[in-house]
Formats: C-alpha cells, sequence, structure tokens
C-alpha cells in the first residue's frame, strides 16, 4: 500500500512537472516572439524613467541669450523636446504638430515653457532660430530654440531615455520623436510619437501643474468578463458578467451553508 | 466553535475566489484570453482581506476558549454573539472594496459598499470581543502569566489596529492616506502586537499545560515589556510616516518626504528589543516545549 502511495505521489510529481514546463513554455513563447517582433522596443519608455531628475543644460538661444534649463524649470513647468535642424524625417512634422496641439490647448508662456533643443553638436542658436522661423514658431509665446553643450545635451538624453545614432554619410540621425514633461526638475510625463494629440497633451500640462491625472487602461474587447461596462458618451457604468464571476463566490458559499443547515435541520427533525 | 465556523465558510468563500482567480491567470497565460484588470484586482483583495481577517478571527477564538481559565468567568455563546458573528461572515465578504478606492473605475456605489461593510464588519466582533474582554477583567482578579497578558494585549493591539485599518477605509481619509506608511502601521499593528502575541499566548499556555512547569515571572514580565515596547515603539514611528504623508515602498524617500529616513531608522532600533522578546521567548517557551516532549516520551 505504502509503495502504491509512493508510486501514485511519483506520478502527480511527474505531472505537476510536465504542467509546470508546459505553461512556461506555452505562456513564454508567444510573448517572447511578440517581443522580438515589435518594433516598439527601442523606443524611449516612460514607465523607466517618470520622477527622475533631470540634469540642467546650460542653453544658448538666440532670443533669450544664455539661460539654464533649471530657470525654466524653478519659474514654471517646462515641455522640452531634441530635434535637429538639418532632419529630413520626424522633427519638423513633430514639432509642427506640438505647435498645433500647443495652440489648441492655450497656455504657452503663462502656464508652461516649450524647450526645443538640438542635439546635433553641429546646430548652432542661429540655425535653431532660423529652424523656428521656417515653422513658424519663432514668434510663439513661451517657445524657446536653442543648444547646449554636446555633454550636457547627451546626459539629459540618457536621464529621459532618448536615443540618437548618426547614419552613416547621410548627415541625418535615427532618433524618435519624443516631448518630456518636466516640474520643478523632475520627469512628470513622457509623451513618444510623431503626432502630439492635444487631449493627451493637455492631460500632460494638468498633470505638470499638479492635479490628479487619472488612467486606467481601455477595456480589451476581448476580455470576455469584465466587472463593468462603461459607456464613454454618457459616462455611466453597468454591470457586466465579469461582476457576477466576483459575486459567485459570495453566492456558493451562502448557497452552500444554506444547503448544510438545511440538511442538518431535516436530519434532526427524522431522528427519532 | 462559532468563531471557527464562521472562519471556515469565509475561507471556503476566499478559497473560491482565489480559484477563479488562478484560473483567469492560466486562460491568459494557455489561451492567450485577456483577463480584466479590475476583475483580477478584485479578487485578489477578496482572497487576502478575507483571508487575513480569517486569521484574526482565529486568534479571537483562541481568546475566547482559553482566556476563561484565567479569570474564572465562562465566556458564554449568547445571541448578540451569535448575531454579531454571523453578521461578520457576511460583511467581511464586501468590505475588502475598500482597497480598491483609488481605482476610480470601480462605479462610486460599489466604493460606499466597501465603507459601510468595512465599518460595520469590525463593530459586531470588535464590540463582542473587547467588550467581553474587558468585562472579563474587569474587578476580577485575573491570573496574569505570560500566556494570559500576551493574549489580552493581542487583544488590545488588534482593537487598535483594527481602529486604524478602519479609518483608512473611509473614503475621505484613504484619498490622504493612500500608499502612505499609515497602511502597514495598521497592518503591523494588528499583526505585530496583535494577532502574533496571541498565537505566542497560546503557545505559552500549550506549553506549560502539557508541560507542568512553574512559570518565572520575572521573565514573563521581561518579555512582555520588550514586546510591548519594542513593538508599540516600531508601529508608533510607522504612524507619524503615514501622518506626515511619507510613502510606503520607496527605496528612497524623495526630498518632501526626507524624514521618512529617520523614522526607518528609530523604528529600526526599536525592533531589537523585540527581537530580544522573541529570543528569551523562545529560550523559555523551548525548555517547556522540550520539558513537554521528554514527559510524552517516558514510560508511564
Amino acid at each position: 500500500m505504502a509503495g502504491c502511495v509512493r508510486g501514485g505521489a511519483k506520478t502527480l510529481l511527474v505531472v505537476f512537472a510536465l504542467w509546470a514546463t508546459a505553461i512556461t513554455a506555452l505562456g513564454q513563447g508567444p510573448r517572447e516572439s511578440a517581443r522580438a517582433n515589435d518594433g516598439s522596443s527601442n523606443l524611449p519608455n516612460e514607465e523607466q524613467v517618470i520622477y527622475r531628475h533631470m540634469p540642467d543644460v546650460s542653453l544658448k538661444t538666440t532670443r533669450q541669450g544664455s539661460i539654464f534649463l533649471s530657470q525654466l524649470w524653478c519659474e514654471k513647468p517646462v515641455l522640452v523636446t531634441l530635434v535637429f535642424s538639418r532632419c529630413a524625417g520626424v522633427c519638423s512634422p513633430f514639432l509642427r504638430s506640438l505647435g498645433e496641439a500647443t495652440l489648441r490647448i492655450g497656455g504657452a508662456g503663462e502656464d508652461y515653457y516649450v524647450v526645443v533643443l538640438s542635439f546635433d553638436p553641429e546646430d548652432t542658436a542661429e540655425d535653431m532660430q532660423a529652424m523656428a522661423t521656417t515653422l513658424q514658431l519663432h514668434n510663439r509665446p513661451g517657445w524657446i530654440f536653442g543648444v547646449g553643450p554636446p555633454e550636457e545635451i547627451q546626459r539629459l538624453a540618457r536621464a529621459s531615455g532618448f536615443w540618437f545614432r548618426s547614419v552613416n554619410d547621410t548627415g541625418q540621425y535615427d532618433h524618435p520623436a519624443m516631448l518630456m514633461g518636466i516640474r520643478q526638475g523632475r520627469l512628470v510625463r513622457l509623451l513618444v510619437g510623431a503626432t502630439v494629440e492635444p487631449a493627451l497633451l493637455r492631460l500632460v500640462v494638468h498633470e505638470l501643474q499638479g492635479e490628479m491625472v487619472p488612467s486606467y487602461p481601455l477595456p480589451d474587447p476581448r476580455v470576455p468578463f469584465r466587472c463593468f461596462g462603461y459607456d464613454p458618451a454618457t459616462g455611466r457604468s453597468r454591470l457586466d458578467w465579469g461582476a457576477l464571476v466576483l459575486l459567485s463566490p459570495s453566492l456558493l458559499t451562502v448557497m452552500t451553508v444554506a444547503g448544510v443547515f438545511t440538511m442538518v435541520r431535516r436530519d434532526r427533525k427524522e431522528r427519532p | 466553535m462559532l468563531v471557527s465556523t464562521v472562519s471556515g465558510i469565509a475561507s471556503l468563500t476566499a478559497l473560491l475566489a482565489a480559484v477563479i482567480l488562478l484560473v483567469f491567470l492560466g486562460l491568459e497565460r494557455l489561451l492567450g484570453i485577456p483577463a480584466d484588470p479590475l476583475l483580477m484586482k478584485n479578487l485578489t483583495f477578496y482572497f487576502g482581506h478575507t483571508l487575513i481577517n480569517v486569521a484574526m478571527y482565529q486568534g479571537v477564538a483562541i481568546i475566547y476558549e482559553l482566556f476563561p481559565r484565567y479569570t474564572g468567568l465562562p465566556w458564554k455563546t449568547a445571541k448578540p454573539m451569535v448575531i454579531g458573528w454571523n453578521a461578520v461572515m457576511v460583511l467581511v465578504m464586501f468590505a475588502f472594496f475598500h482597497h480598491l478606492y483609488m481605482d476610480f473605475v470601480q462605479p462610486r456605489a460599489v466604493q460606499v459598499i466597501g465603507q459601510i461593510a468595512s465599518y460595520s464588519s469590525a463593530l459586531p466582533a470588535a464590540v463582542v470581543t473587547i467588550l467581553g474582554l474587558l468585562a472579563q477583567v474587569y474587578h476580577r482578579k485575573v491570573r496574569w502569566t505570560l500566556a494570559s497578558v500576551l493574549m489580552f494585549a493581542g487583544t488590545m493591539g488588534w482593537a487598535i489596529g483594527g481602529t486604524a485599518a478602519v479609518i483608512d477605509s473611509t473614503i475621505v481619509v484613504n484619498f490622504r492616506f493612500h500608499n502612505t506608511q499609515w497602511v502597514p502601521a495598521h497592518f503591523h499593528t494588528y499583526l505585530l502586537i496583535g494577532l502574533v502575541l496571541i498565537v505566542l499566548g497560546f503557545t505559552a499556555h500549550f506549553t506549560q499545560e502539557v508541560s507542568g512547569e512553574p512559570e518565572r515571572s520575572r521573565i514573563s514580565k521581561a518579555i512582555a515589556t520588550l514586546w510591548l515596547l519594542g513593538g508599540y515603539g516600531f508601529v508608533s514611528l510607522f504612524y507619524i510616516g503615514g501622518w506626515h504623508s511619507v510613502p510606503r515602498r520607496y527605496a528612497g524617500y524623495p526630498r518632501e518626504v526626507a524624514e521618512g529616513s529617520l523614522y526607518a531608522r528609530l523604528a529600526l532600533m526599536l525592533v531589537l528589543p523585540l527581537i530580544l522578546a522573541l529570543l528569551i521567548y523562545i529560550w523559555e517557551v523551548g525548555k517547556r516545549w522540550l520539558a513537554a516532549y521528554a514527559a510524552a516520551r517516558r514510560p508511564s
């Protein structure tokens, strides 16, 4: 009998080990391959840099002269972006998009500064000013275009997760489009992508002003059981099937207990 | 018996919640069917909150069973007690919603249910147990031993930690206290100077009863004094940290709450008497345990 139990235990152990291996293999396989195919892994990740203290940069601008980035963020929140003036790719469309978005939400110069810095060591303050003029951003209140010492820019880039690399013989750089939201020297938000959505930028500005900005992942349509359904039109929540799942332990327990008590009572009555 | 039954039923419901949680995790991992984060969070706290309450209730069961032996006054299972504990059994299943106050996607009605259930579930257990225990010692000649002192102090620690928990389960307070050191303050109180003391008291009682060895009063007083001094000092610094908005789970504190490091250092110093009390306790009760073991092995 003891041998039988020992044999059974061994079989159980083997089954458990196989099950655990299968779970690990099945669970990790698709995720790993998804990661490998996903180009987004190179993009700066807000989660890794959020609330970091940003290093100070001494800026050279044509309009404000020499100033420190810290002077600006001590005064009011700062939106900082890193571009280069000869960019044939994302920089100009990104700045246009940022310009549009700031116009839509307002407050630039009053509630926050927008600082556009070059990460290209060959750029001068005049190049950046020319870029601002071309994009018709030179007269915008609160917008500052400038350059900084390459090592300081490099430190800022590293601290915020931004990267750039020279593309051979083209004079161009490979880099992401990114906007940092800095409050009192601390990175509060990071927007990554060529287009700046005004609604998203408004939330960033609210957060920079110290307001609570709630966020939550949008419901995935593939989720079979959700606790609550949300109607964006009315802003109301309604119970979904997941709520029944959540209540099921309580309901099952109450039913089990009621069943046991009924059986005990019946048993007592039937006893002579 | 009553409390054990209530605890058993509550454990069953927590177990069911855990099983459902694991099924959803398995479906997501094996078949790629995503689970609703809010549902998973609800189920996690359903399981965890209920389980920690059950642990406390088992401690209370020890008090009901053993403490009357030190006062000579039986603890009767009266009707209010039965009603109170049955109410606890139902209410504890809905109190866990107070862990999700920060989840603004949870409808407000559910949050309100969480607050009401938290307040209501605390009342019957607290009123029945704490008033009952105070009635046991009030104007009575109590046989104060290491076991009875630890059990009494443990129940009071549970009451203090429970009160701090109820304060934190108030929506307007939680909005400020959430993720501050107030949270570890309350659960360290009802565990470190609550449930743990009751369990240590039970072990001391059991070993003494089985071994029949006399108790050394000075050692017992030293254990209780060191534990209470260290324990209350330790949790007080958590409360002070919470009061000053020092966040929990931070490896380094930002400038605004840098005093958190000082509180942590002071708390660490107060852990020393606690450890000393634990070592003396293990030595003292361990000796009795060995004596009881030797007595049990001796041929009759």
